[in-house]
């Protein structure tokens, strides 16, 4: 019975409606049915659930919460009490927290076990009020829950908790649960416990004692001064695990938030009397604290005199509580305080003051900029400049030339995050006249700060005899140029000889030349410079050209790589490195591969990889970019890094490229870590190869944060779906798997078996000679003829890698059919430019592929090729070529494409070479009749293709790989019915559950309405689940809902087939479960003289109706659904 | 001098420093980096010496001198690195009453980080505390009273704020900030937290329903460890490493890891002295003692800035979005020219980041309590948001929700007696 179908719909008015019709049902069911939608998965869903308990009334929330069971799963019970308790918890849902109170509480008095009465306890803290003291009271004397209930009293701290805490406390002997009822009495402030908890202070028990004080404390009622002031003396105003010293500050404060402020200040001047600043700096610096709030007048004297203490805490309590605005407001007597101070009080002073955005405080800091005490002068210069932006710049830029190292550190420091006006200006007119530290440090000021507008201070100290100066103005430059500085820094890089000046220099040329924004124009300018410099200072201008990038500097730098001398190959690469042109990724391939020395290679490498990200091309073609690197690699490094940006294209070949370098220890790691990032980042693939590579990355991913991983691996390997998933058609050792190719389908179809044995046999030795492997690769040399799989496929998905030489052509024939067409793009007299992934052979459908996404002939290719029925799609380097598009029958125009045949791999006269070949069938079995079925005369409902013989809820209802799944929450209403009506039939199915899972099958039922009355209906349900534990007998599976029971215990284990007959004749209905008997009824009877269940039962009257299934609340499975009119 | 007295040994720390004059504060680099004179030591007690607490015995310029821990197993293997002459404790109260204990050190599970910091800041020891600041918004603001009630120096122990590369952003929170001042991306922004920055991952350390009661091991005072937590029957996964999955001892990933991810960004968007006003989540529903998964939770602002943990994880998303332009992974942006812009601009303010030197000079650390409770204070309003099922409204001057006493019952929750706070 789909009872609570309703639940997911989420929409009130269906809700009510629903709720109406099942008014009769038994809580129990409608209990039932609700916690089997928890946890709900979204706020809707949660709405509706909840809306669902609150139906069911104070009297049926009592019954739920009295299922907790003290050894049962009460997962779902705990998440239906607690999310009832949080949703009422809401000012809106006033009301429905009152009815929870009286349910939970009620709850309370029929469960025994003391960790349910917890749990049900606990979830009164969040709504309980003045209604909810009479049941928790009763467990504040219980040992397990006095706590617990001691808690939720405090929580709802009214008058009648109140009560309950101090009768409880009077009445109690034992001391561990009166610890519980002083503290909540403490912690709702409860004047009228001070009595009753007073004499604990004298308690012999310390736990008892700490609590004592701390409930008189937080109560802070005038009366307990003597006691609480004698506590802490006896602490000696320091912490001790009473903690009297701090309580008794808390205790002042409460008084005087309570309007007893007199007394407040009078206990503070009693405490400051009696503590030194060296023993309790802490609570002297807590007395300032109640001070300042208490009495601002009086605070600010002691604060100024706490300010100027040599203890460094007490006066840090001081300046945290020294407010800006009283900062400002006595900004005289802080002057004072300060001049009168040693310098390490001034510098905290002048530290805190720092800290207020506003002129007349920076101009109180300012005159110590000139402290004769350096740590003064340190926290001056950071102080003035973060209170007064730029008001001390001047006064700053004076003591530049006097100052220290550490202090230019910070003087410099300060001027790169000065704000306000004309900044940058006043630093450089001072650096003429600086001496050469400062100047130093002026230079990075201006570079840090880009002063374009000062560059000509920069060139006027790029020629310094001091070689400190020299560097930093080279190295500002490249901060500040712009292009008309060009010709200024083509000088400087004539008479430079210094490597390290010349690549300085050669940075501003970048820059300045950058700023044109125009490739072009930049291009131009550094070819015609180039002629005319000395070579040793033309390789400065290749990374110009380098980080310019477009076709033509790269054109050129390629130029001068092949003519070029040692030196300027090396310096090629190394501006090659810089580019951000992914065009120049080409450019270095080239040159890794050609490159004699390693050292090139390596270099070349790591540049490469670095552009892979900036190419335009998809993952897919990214990743064969990388795999292009880790062919030529050798260094660890290399390798790593190209393993480490693998994991950036979660791809099949991605994986698997990774998967390959899980064994070598010195970039395992890196592997590991691809695999991670691409599992995690892609679902659609799974199978042995995928499920080995996971396990391994789980087994060997190891350091900071492993164990993160490792779990979050597991939790993919957990959910990787069943089933073969992607599987080698070629192992990479030998021809295993294939054979060579006989003839067309149609001929070899009309062989005899002997002739066929023959032909395949030569054709065999033809293969032999023809096809290789090498490398891992499978190879056509270009002599001899197609080769095709052993195993014939229908539907599948499949992944093949191809190379292709000049003039190259092959192809990839599927269920024996040309072709996919693989060829040189240049070969245009054929036609060839169109790309490769097209279906050649199409004569009325598209043969050309939607865009060219070849990459060039001698470099890999990818194909991703889904063939499903008779429309192929075909995505190369992952760019969709061919899309859904109808391969025709080349053999016979005239016959539709074969349902199944093997797969062929073109043998056209020239070099190809193919690896990672991988298949995924896709296998949806259609369901057919038996024989005897078929003579029987039944029809096929559903054969795993289609609903077409189906009305209503399709929707939630789904066909998925050959199936027929329920999946809630997808925003469907109602059944899903047969569109014929059946009298009397045999209906045969198979169903699966999922735990909890609840369905049903309506017979003899209308289209609409509730089937179960209306029609009949045979129940659907997890027999075994703890939720439907109080079913009514009639309620199970295989029964007549509501009418008669049928048999329990012949149900296959959830998540497992069952296979059920259900005969309908007249007034009998018969089901047969697994071949058990579980009903087998004449409702005759029930018709004339009433059901089990007490409820109207017109459908029993009805002779024919629609069968269907009811509920599309839970997930369930139906698969080969047939009938047969009787 | 009085060596007597409880602080003795800060006096005289700040004595010789005095004594010595100039030559004490020579600046560190010119005698080599992290070198510090033997006396100059500061010294800490760590409380939780598991894998959080041994990975901080050797912080430059410190020197552990005394362990805490509930798990006799802990301090046994501490001790190996320690040497046996570091004090040992069972209760932590004992630890921070220790005269020679300048810092004390807070690796426990959060649900004690509160309650720790309020009583070491009574003893006017200074605090370095692991991240999440506290477990409830509650005991953050009783932490922040504490410690400015008794002049203490406190770090919150999360850095990206001001050391190394932001999280998944592959450039220093600096860098950013200076670009979010500088106003070139436009005002107001949203900041989304993704995939990339490795966040997904977090997302496993939930909880477990139905768990049974096993035996309390010998080695561990589980009362002690429960402290002022619930008690619940013991179950290993509870406890060490694991009891990230329970809400009453922490938040899940978004508890464990929430606060690293939130605190530079409210620091880089000038957010450090508030919170934001809303609160949603996107989330399956909650158990109410084992901490579940989420999809997305969204942060907004009055301003209208806006900070999206995206649990999904949109591999592609901008990572900063403004009206006038978008910043990248590794400082990339659609802004033209945007460093060369930038450079023009000022840095931001200097931060205090050297622990050490802020608690030899009462400097303010740049992560401390007040700020360290306003991020944690986001990591707190998600936590109560999903427990609840519901989108929160806050007010942040009053810290407290908006309309919605349920929630306001998670800020303050009652301890166990005899813990109070």
């Amino acid at each position: 019975m789909a009872v609570a179908f309703y639940l997911s719909i989420g929409q009130a008015f269906l809700v009510t409606a629903q709720n109406q019709m099942d008014a009769d049902r038994t809580t129990s069911t409608k209990i039932a049915d609700l916690l089997n939608r928890l946890p709900t998965q979204d706020a809707s869903s949660l709405e509706a659930a909840m809306q669902g308990i609150a139906e069911l009334g104070e009297k049926g929330i009592t019954e739920m919460a009295s299922m907790l069971k003290p050894d049962g799963n009460n997962e779902k019970l705990e998440y239906a009490l607690a999310g009832f308790a949080f949703y009422t918890s809401q000012p809106e849902r006033e009301p429905l927290a009152r009815m929870a109170v009286q349910a939970y509480g009620k709850a309370l008095e029929n469960l025994s076990d003391p960790e349910s009465k917890n749990f049900v306890l606990s979830q009164l803290k969040w709504i309980g009020k003045e209604d909810a003291t009479p049941f928790v009271e009763a467990y504040l004397q219980d040992e397990r829950l006095s706590g617990t209930a001691s808690r939720v009293l405090a929580t709802i701290g009214s008058e009648s908790s109140e009560r309950a805490l101090i009768l409880a406390l009077n009445s109690s002997q034992d001391e561990a649960l009166k610890l519980n009822y002083i503290e909540a009495l403490g912690d709702f402030n409860s004047p009228n416990a001070v009595e009753e908890i007073t004499p604990y202070l004298s308690s012999s028990n310390p736990t008892i004692k700490k609590v004592s004080i701390y409930a008189l404390a937080n109560i802070a009622d005038p009366s307990s001064a003597k006691a609480l002031r004698q506590e802490a003396e006896n602490a000696n105003f320091t912490y001790e695990p009473l903690n009297a010293s701090a309580m008794y500050l808390k205790y002042i404060e409460g008084l005087s938030q309570k309007g007893y402020e007199k007394q407040a200040i009078k206990s503070l001047k009693w405490l400051d009397k009696r503590t030194n600043v060296e023993d309790h700096a802490h609570t002297k610096g807590g007395v300032l604290r109640l001070m300042a709030a208490i009495h601002p007048d009086k605070a600010h004297k002691l604060l100024l005199k706490a300010a100027s203490s040599e203890d460094d805490r007490y006066r840090g309590a001081a300046l945290k509580y020294a407010s800006d605005e009283g900062m400002i407001n006595h900004l005289s007597d802080w002057e004072k305080t300060i001049s009168g101070a040693s310098p390490s009080i001034q510098s905290a002073i002048i530290r805190r003051m720092g800290q207020i955005k506003n002129v007349e405080v920076a101009k109180t800091i300012k005159p110590y900029l000139k402290s004769s005490d350096q740590e003064v002068r340190l926290s001056a210069i950071e102080a003035v400049v973060s209170a007064g932006e730029n008001l001390a710049l001047q006064d700053l830029l004076d003591v530049m030339d006097s100052a220290n190292e550490e202090e230019l550190v910070v003087l410099k420091r300060s001027l790169q995050s000065m704000g306000g006006e004309n900044v940058t200006g006043a630093i450089a007119s001072k650096i003429p006249s600086a001496n050469d530290k400062a100047k130093v440090a002026l230079l990075e000021v201006l570079a840090s700060r880009a002063a374009e507008d000062q560059v000509d201070v920069v060139f006027g100290e790029v020629n310094n005899s001091n070689p400190e100066i020299k560097k930093a103005a080279l190295e500002a430059l490249s901060a500040m140029v712009t292009p008309q500085h060009l010709d200024k820094l083509v000088e400087l890089l004539k008479n430079e000889n210094q490597e390290a000046s010349l690549e300085k220099i050669q940075d501003a040329l970048i820059v300045a030349n950058a700023q044109k924004n125009n490739p072009g124009t930049q291009t131009q300018w550094a070819l015609d410079l180039i002629p005319q410099l000395d070579v040793e200072k033309q390789v400065y201008i290749y990374k110009v050209l380098s980080t310019t990038g477009g076709k033509e500097a790269l054109d050129n730098l390629d130029r001068f790589f092949k003519s070029g001398s040692g030196i300027q190959k090396s310096e090629i690469v190394r501006a090659l490195n810089q580019a951000e042109d992914p065009m120049a990724a080409s450019v270095l391939l080239n040159i890794a591969r050609s490159s004699e020395t390693e050292n090139l290679r390596e270099e070349a490498l790591k540049g490469y990889v670095k552009l892979v990200d900036a190419s335009e091309n998809k993952d897919e073609g990214k990743v064969i970019m990388l795999r292009n690197a880790l062919e030529l690699a050798k260094s660890n490094e290399t390798i790593q890094a190209t393993l480490a940006q693998l994991g950036n294209y979660p791809t099949f070949q991605a994986l698997l490229v990774a998967g390959n370098h899980l064994d070598n220890p010195s970039y395992q790691q890196s592997a590991a870590r691809a695999v991670m990032n691409i599992v995690l980042n892609i679902d659609e693939i799974h199978g042995e190869v995928v499920k080995g590579i996971v396990q391994k990355t789980k087994e060997v991913i190891s350091g900071q944060d492993s164990q993160y991983y490792k779990t979050s691996l597991q939790k993919y390997l957990d959910e990787m779906p069943e089933g073969k998933g992607l599987t080698p058609l070629f192992n990479g050792q030998n021809l295993e798997g294939w054979q060579g190719m006989v003839a067309n389908p149609l001929k070899r179809a009309a062989m005899n078996e002997k002739t066929l044995a023959r032909e395949q046999q030569i054709a065999d030795e033809v293969m032999e000679k023809g096809w290789t492997v090498e490398d891992e690769l499978l190879i056509f040399t270009g002599e001899g003829q197609n080769i095709v799989t052993e195993e014939e496929y229908g539907d599948f998905e499949m992944y093949i890698d191809w190379k292709i030489t000049e003039e190259g052509d092959a192809g990839i024939y599927l269920r024996g059919t040309p072709q996919v067409q693989i060829w040189d793009t240049a070969r245009t007299e054929v036609g060839a430019e169109v790309g490769s992934g097209g279906l050649y052979n199409n004569q009325s459908h598209p043969s050309k592929p939607l865009v060219v996404a070849d990459n060039p002939v001698g470099e890999w290719n990818t194909f991703h090729i889904i063939m499903k029925g008779e429309k192929v799609t075909v995505y190369l380097n992952g760019e969709l070529v061919t899309d859904n598009v109808t391969l025709e029958n080349y053999w016979d125009g005239t016959a539709p494409l074969f349902a199944e045949e093997l797969i062929e791999l073109q043998a056209h006269g020239t070099y190809v070479a193919y690896r990672d070949i991988y298949l995924k069938e896709l296998k949806t079995e259609k369901f057919e009749l038996s024989e005897e079925e078929k003579a029987e005369g039944f029809k096929v409902l559903f054969d795993g293709t289609n609903l077409d013989q189906w009305a209503g809820n399709k929707t939630d209802y789904v066909v998925e790989d050959g199936i027929l799944a329920i999946y809630p929450d997808r925003g469907g209403s109602g059944n899903l019915m047969t569109k014929e009506e059946y009298e009397d039939f045999e209906f045969r199915f198979e169903f699966k559950l999922t735990p909890g899972a609840n369905n049903g099958l309506g017979i003899r039922a209308p289209l609409t309405g509730d089937a179960a009355y209306a029609g009949m209906e045979l129940q659907i349900i997890d027999n075994t689940a703890e939720i439907y534990s109080q079913l009514k007998d009639y309620q199970y599976h295989g029964s007549l809902y509501g009418v008669a029971p049928a048999k329990k215990g012949h149900q296959k284990p959830v998540g497992e087939w069952n296979y059920q007959e259900v005969i309908v004749k007249g007034d009998q209905v018969k089901v047969i479960l697994n071949g058990t008997t579980i009903l087998d009824v004449n409702f005759a009877d029930a018709r004339e003289n009433g059901t089990l269940d007490g409820r109207d039962h017109p459908g029993l009257s009805k002779d024919k109706g629609h069968i269907g299934f009811l509920g599309h609340g839970d997930i369930v499975y139906f698969r080969n659904i047939r009938v047969n009119k009787l | 001098m009085n060596f007597n007295s409880k602080n003795s040994r800060r006096s005289f720390i700040k004595g010789s420093i005095l004594a010595l004059g100039g030559i004490s504060i020579v600046p560190r680099h010119v005698l080599g980096k992290g070198y510090l004179a033997p006396s100059d030591h500061l010294t800490k007690g760590i409380i939780g010496v598991g894998g959080m607490g041994r990975g901080h015995f050797k912080y430059a310029g410190t020197k552990t001198v005394a362990i805490c821990d509930v798990d006799t197993r802990h301090i046994e293997i501490a001790q190996k690195t320690l040497g046996t002459g570091v004090k040992t404790f069972e209760d932590y109260r004992e630890l921070i009453q220790l005269p020679e204990v300048d810092i004390v050190h807070i690796a426990t599970p959060p649900h004690w980080h509160g309650i720790m910091a309020v009583d070491a800041a009574r003893e006017g020891k200074d605090i370095w505390c692991e991240k999440p600041m506290t477990r409830t918004i509650g005991e953050g603001k009783k932490v922040v009273e504490a410690v400015k009630t008794h002049g203490n120096i406190f770090r919150l122990n999360t850095w990206f704020r001001f050391e190394s590369s932001f999280y998944g952003m592959n450039t220093e929170v600096k860098n950013i900030k200076k670009l979010v001042d500088s106003g070139m991306l436009g005002w107001p922004l949203k900041v989304t937290v993704g995939k990339l920055t490795g966040f997904d991952w977090k997302f496993y350390w939930v909880g477990k329903t139905n768990l049974e009661t096993m035996p309390v091991p010998r080695e561990l005072n589980y009362n002690q460890w429960l402290g002022p937590a619930p008690y619940k029957p013991y179950n290993e996964h509870r406890t060490h490493g694991t009891f990230r999955g329970y809400w009453d001892y922490d938040g899940g990933g978004l508890g464990d890891m929430g606060q690293h991810y939130m605190d530079p960004i409210q620091y880089f968007l000038g957010k450090d002295h508030t919170n934001p006003v809303s609160v949603e989540i996107d989330a399956p529903q909650q158990h109410p003692d084992a901490v579940g998964t989420w999809r997305k939770i969204t942060y907004t602002y009055d301003d209208g800035c806006q900070i999206i943990l995206d649990g999904e994880g949109t591999t592609e998303a901008p990572y900063i979005e403004g009206p006038d332009g978008k910043l990248f992974r590794g400082f990339q942006s659609d802004i033209p020219n945007m460093e060369r812009k930038l450079a023009q601009f000022p840095d931001p303010t200097p931060q205090v980041t050297d622990f050490v030197d802020a608690v030899k000079n009462r400097k303010k650390f740049a992560l401390n309590e007040e700020n360290g409770h306003r991020s944690c204070t986001l990591v707190n309003m998600g936590l109560v948001a999903l427990r609840l099922g519901r989108n929160l409204k806050f007010d942040p001057v009053a810290q407290t929700f908006i309309d919605d006493e349920g929630a306001n019952r998670l800020i303050n929750q009652p301890m166990r007696a005899p813990y109070s706070i």
